[in-house]
């Protein structure tokens, strides 16, 4: 009788052994998984910032040095040429304050 | 078998610790870049690439609008809780307003108060366009004062322009986000002073507009400043990043 236990017995902590070191096993692939894919998560948060082609500027006017009689410019100015630099900041108003307060005025001089 | 548990388990968190390790360098490097395309440059102390040099300039205009926007809805935001302030010194004008008999002036004192908070969002817009438009010119600047550095010109006054117009459009900034979140309000008193109290409100925010119209001003002369410093450094236009690494000889324009 206790011949035929004791190779049970062994049979059980042999399967017990089995069991734990498949959980290891898997425990160590859903690591290896999540590394990945925390990997792949980060990576397509950098991808937009990726390398792309440089927005062209709209076309804009010749620059004063261009051919006035030519109806379309050949090559567009670089949009970090001093011309096209200049054009925009020149294009920038600031506005007139005194101007906009005219309606408020005209209200205010009715009372 | 427990040492052979025990490998898989040391392998295991040697990879995860690799991957993760390997994932926040790939974060961490254009999670900082300079200021502008000619700080960056100037921070990694070579010179890059075209390729190289676009990308970067890509990532810095990204940045830009990115911070643009925020500002953007942080003003908004402010706007959307200023909105029950609005009305509840309309309100308050109102009831004060009940002692006046002409009910024409009564009228124009609750326009003008509706006229000078509408006038206040309308110019911080304003305002706020042109600080926009003012630094994607300095981005163009320093852009091009980037291929100037890379083709060996001097341009340390150039840096110097391109910072003090960015402070000036930074400080200008604040001013316009301040401006932004101010309620103007009348205090009424009695009929025969009602243009003068109404007239301190005119007053309160012309001066304030004023303030931050002269700061306005100042970022951009000083953004002009920094296009008239680039203008003289000869043939700038002509001068582009090399196309390969190393970058010996001055390009030509392609």
């Amino acid at each position: 009788m206790d011949q035929n236990i004791e190779p049970k017995i062994e049979q059980e902590q042999g399967n017990k052994k089995n069991i734990i070191v498949w959980v290891i096993v898997g425990v160590i692939v859903i690591l290896i998984l999540l590394g990945i894919w925390y990997w792949l998560a980060q990576k397509k948060v950098v991808t937009p910032v990726a390398p792309t082609a440089v927005p062209m500027p709209a076309p804009q006017a010749p620059a004063p040095t261009a051919q006035p009689s030519a109806p379309q410019v050949p090559a567009a100015p670089k949009e970090d040429s001093v011309s096209s630099i200049n054009q925009e900041l020149n294009s920038i108003d600031t506005g007139n304050l005194d101007q906009e307060f005219q309606a408020i005025d005209a209200d205010l001089n009715s009372l | 078998m427990k040492k052979i548990a025990v490998s898989l388990i040391v392998l295991g968190m040697m990879a995860f610790g690799t991957v993760g390790l390997a994932a926040s360098k790939a974060t961490s490097t254009p999670a900082k870049p300079g200021q502008n395309i000619l700080d960056e440059i100037t921070r990694r102390n070579r010179i890059m690439n075209r390729e190289e040099f676009e990308a970067k300039r890509v990532e810095i205009k990204n940045l830009m609008e990115q911070k643009q926007a925020e500002l953007r809805n942080e003003i908004q935001a402010k706007r959307e809780n200023l909105q029950s302030q609005i009305e509840a010194k309309r309100t308050e004008l109102r009831n004060r307003l009940a002692k006046i008999k002409d009910e024409n002036k009564k009228q124009i004192v609750e326009r003008i108060y509706n006229q000078v908070n509408e006038l206040n969002k309308r110019m911080t817009d304003h305002f706020l366009n042109v600080l926009e438009r003012l630094e994607n010119v300095l981005e163009r600047i320093s852009s091009r004062a980037a291929k100037a550095e890379a083709n060996g010109r001097d341009v340390s006054a150039v840096k110097t322009a391109i910072t003090e117009a960015t402070n000036a459009i930074n400080t200008a900034k604040t001013a316009v986000q301040n401006q932004a979140a101010k309620v103007y309000s009348v205090t009424v008193n009695t009929e025969s002073t009602l243009k003068s109290d109404t007239g301190k409100i005119r007053q309160a925010l012309h001066n304030d507009l004023k303030n931050v119209f002269t700061l306005v001003r100042a970022a951009q002369e000083a953004v002009k400043k920094a296009a008239t410093t680039l203008a003289q450094i000869p043939a700038v236009d002509e001068l582009e990043m090399p196309a390969t690494q190393p970058a010996t000889t001055t390009q030509p324009t392609p």
